[in-house]
């Protein structure tokens, strides 16, 4: 009876057991529920950063143990998203890397469609993402055109472009391309300055220093630029003032002093009669013409005898070119020696 | 013994009972775990494409754009010697650096600024472009106001936009309207306006140098420069092409002076005659100059090298005797930069020492080019032939 008494006890301890098990193994599954909550939060954070794989293995490890979790099932959809996102941007910012700008932009305006009409943090955060990888490859692309580029109105615009790309890259090629137009401009303005044409290297200078207004190197340039015109232009104005006082000194020597007379003589001839000849060169420095000869003819005692005016042949008288000219008079006997009184003459 | 033994087997067949429930139990709350439906919200959105909230808040997104911006677009006047110019311009930095049209601007070096609400600064130009359309005015007074939030992205064809400005005088002024065309490019001299922005909305006098902003974003796109004169356009200048200059204005602000280099308009549309034909007509004129014994005429023509190394009496002395030059022929060659090389065959009527005339026949090969922006002859040489 005793012995009968205790045979309950098997199913009973098991009962007790199982029961016990029961309640340990439904505290088990409930603390994988939290684990699986901690993990789609944990995901979710990771996605949020834009740690995808993170996020995808946290995500995948939850749906694991809860596969009809909809909300896990669909941050993987979500998480997949932003990685094949990522992964297409990777994909692009190579492709820049390869000089293939135009493909990699492509890549990137088709991801920003994909984007489009999406809200939330997530989608935005995948936005800056996008913008984030558009910039460096813009950037990218910009410092390589920039290379072959060697005017300043091309480097202003790839400035332009730049103007609108918010990263520290864009920061520095942007000083980059201001010290460019710097060295182009002072080359330029070198060589305009070695034509002498101040005011289109003046200009030049201008130009870059709207880029760079505090630039020593173009500030003493446009000084140098300044000095050498004054000077150049003063320099210009003496040799213009010299050759206008030459000028004027010549125009009264043509004037007054046209005629030099390098001879004259008389003699008598064979008929008794006196002859009067000379010869005179134009010094003037224009052409002479019609050009008369005055003079007085004295005995030995110094007396006035006669006097008399001969034209000169040819009548037209180059610079330099020689005229003769001669006269006779009649009964004159004691003429001993002529002298020139005038001349005149008709400038050309 | 027998019916201990049967109650023993009856305690064991309950246990294996027992034992089946329990599993029972344990695949049923497994299953209920495992497979349980979990739903609720995640921080990351939803799978489908939401509809923009813009469409129902877009009469008061205007509005409230309006009401920002409008405290940053200012009035400016410009007294350019009697003569009153008015335009419009925009707070840009929290340096009190207004942005405007150059051409509103023009060359005064102070010009003043009147606030929407009335305020009147002073301020100092510290900076004006040379070929695009823009100026940068610092005026101290507005210096820790809040600026205009710059866009980072180029307007497309189609973009709503706001136009803010003082058309004809009437200040806080604003006109809507859409881009309708971009890449134009024009020149009012002495500005140049490449690849601007062309608006539905019209540009009047005064609005010049207000902001074109974003209907969406409320973000400046442009500077709102020249209207033509016929129908409801408007041309607006991207604020990508100005922001390069107006940071190195802002950054290093120097009392900026009128544009004294600049070449002028008539410089500029003179270029009908090619330097090819302008050459021709120099040497030709060197000749008449010549003929007609203007010697100092001739010898101002010649570059500062060449006058260098010929004073004027031997040049002058050089054509004693020549009475009379003609020209045979005169052709001319562009050579590398801006140069030309014109060879003229000339017949010289020339006195010998004797008083004899003599005809001689030379080619001339003289090089003409811009010395301090004047044409001028800087090398020739002459064969007989």
């Amino acid at each position: 009876m005793e012995n009968q008494n205790k045979y309950w006890l098997i199913p009973f301890s098991f009962a007790v057991i199982i029961v016990f098990a029961l309640v340990v193994y439904v505290f088990y599954e409930i603390g994988i529920d939290k684990r699986v909550e901690e993990m789609r939060i944990k995901a979710e954070e990771m996605a949020l950063e834009g740690n995808f794989d993170a996020a995808l293995n946290l995500a995948k490890s939850g749906l694991a143990l809860r596969p009809n979790h909809k909300v896990l099932q669909q941050d993987l959809t979500l998480i997949n998203f932003g990685k094949t996102l990522y992964q297409k941007l990777e994909t692009a910012k190579k492709d820049a890397d390869d000089k293939e700008f135009d493909k990699a932009l492509e890549t990137v305006s088709t991801v920003e469609k994909e984007l489009e009409n999406r809200n939330g943090e997530y989608f935005d955060m995948l936005r800056k993402l996008v913008n984030k990888y558009k910039g460096e490859i813009e950037v990218k692309q910009i410092y390589y055109l920039v290379a072959d580029k060697n005017t300043i109105d091309e480097l202003a615009d790839a400035l332009s472009r730049l103007a609108y790309i918010d990263n520290p890259e864009a920061k520095k090629v942007d000083k980059l391309i201001r010290e460019k137009i710097v060295n182009i401009a002072y080359s330029t303005a070198n060589e305009m300055l070695k034509d002498k044409q101040y005011n289109k290297a003046l200009e030049v200078i201008e130009k870059a220093l709207q880029y760079d207004s505090s630039n020593d190197k173009l500030i003493s340039f446009k000084k140098t630029i300044i000095e050498q015109k004054t000077a150049f232009e003063k320099a210009e104005a003496q040799r213009m003032e010299e050759a206008l006082i030459a000028a004027a000194q010549e125009e009264a020597i043509n004037r007054t002093n046209a005629v030099r007379v390098l001879s004259i003589k008389g003699y008598t001839n064979e008929y008794g009669d006196l002859i009067i000849e000379g010869e005179i060169e134009n010094v003037a420095k224009r052409p002479i013409y019609t050009v008369e000869v005055y003079y007085n003819i004295y005995d030995a005692d110094g007396n006035v005898v006669g006097y008399g005016s001969a034209y000169v042949y040819p009548s037209y008288l180059m610079p330099l070119q020689r005229g003769s000219f001669s006269n006779m008079h009649y009964g004159i006997f004691n003429a001993a020696h002529v002298t020139v009184t005038r001349v005149t003459w008709y400038l050309d | 013994m027998t019916r201990s033994k049967n109650s023993l087997i009856f305690y064991l067949a309950f246990t294996i009972i027992v034992v089946d429930i329990g599993l029972i139990a344990f695949f049923f709350i497994n299953k209920q775990f495992h497979q349980q439906v979990i739903t609720g919200s995640s921080r990351l959105g939803s799978l489908v494409d939401e509809n923009p909230q813009v469409e129902n808040s877009k009469g008061n997104n205007i509005k409230a754009i309006i009401a920002e911006n409008q405290e940053k677009v200012m009035y400016i006047e410009v007294d350019n010697g009697g003569d009153v110019v008015s335009g419009s311009g925009f707070l840009y930095n929290t340096n009190g650096d207004v942005i405007t049209n150059a051409h509103v601007v023009g060359d005064a070096g102070e010009v003043k600024v009147k606030t929407y609400d009335g305020h009147e600064y002073i301020g100092t130009v510290i900076g004006r472009g040379r070929d695009v359309d823009v100026a940068l005015i610092r005026v101290p007074g507005l210096a820790g106001k809040t600026p205009v939030k710059i866009s980072s992205r180029k307007a497309e064809v189609g973009d709503p936009v706001i136009a803010l400005g003082s058309p004809l005088g009437l200040q806080n002024t604003v006109t809507t309207g859409i881009i309708s065309g971009v890449g134009r490019t024009f020149t009012i001299p002495p500005y140049e306006y490449k690849d601007v922005y062309q608006i539905s909305a019209p540009i009047a006098h005064g609005s010049s140098g207000g902001p074109l902003i974003d209907q969406n974003t409320g973000e400046v796109l442009g500077i709102n420069s020249a209207g033509a004169s016929e129908g409801s356009v408007g041309f607006s200048i991207p604020i990508g092409q100005v922001l390069p200059l107006v940071e190195n204005w802002s950054k290093n602000p120097s009392k900026s002076q009128p544009n004294e280099y600049a070449v002028s308009a008539q410089d500029q549309f003179n270029e009908g005659q090619s330097i090819k034909d302008e050459a021709i007509v120099l040497i030709e004129y060197f000749y008449e100059c010549i003929n007609s014994h203007d010697y100092v005429s001739a010898y101002a023509l010649l570059g500062s090298g060449w006058q260098s190394r010929i004073s004027y009496q031997n040049f002058r002395d050089g054509y004693l005797r020549t009475k009379y030059v003609s020209i045979l022929d005169i052709m001319a060659n562009e050579k590398y930069n801006n140069r030309v090389e014109v060879i003229v065959t000339i017949e010289a009527l020339e006195i010998t020492t004797e008083g004899t005339e003599r005809v001689s026949q030379y080619l001339c090969t003289y090089e003409v080019g811009y010395e301090n922006d004047q044409l001028k002859i800087l090398k020739g040489e002459f064969k007989k032939i």
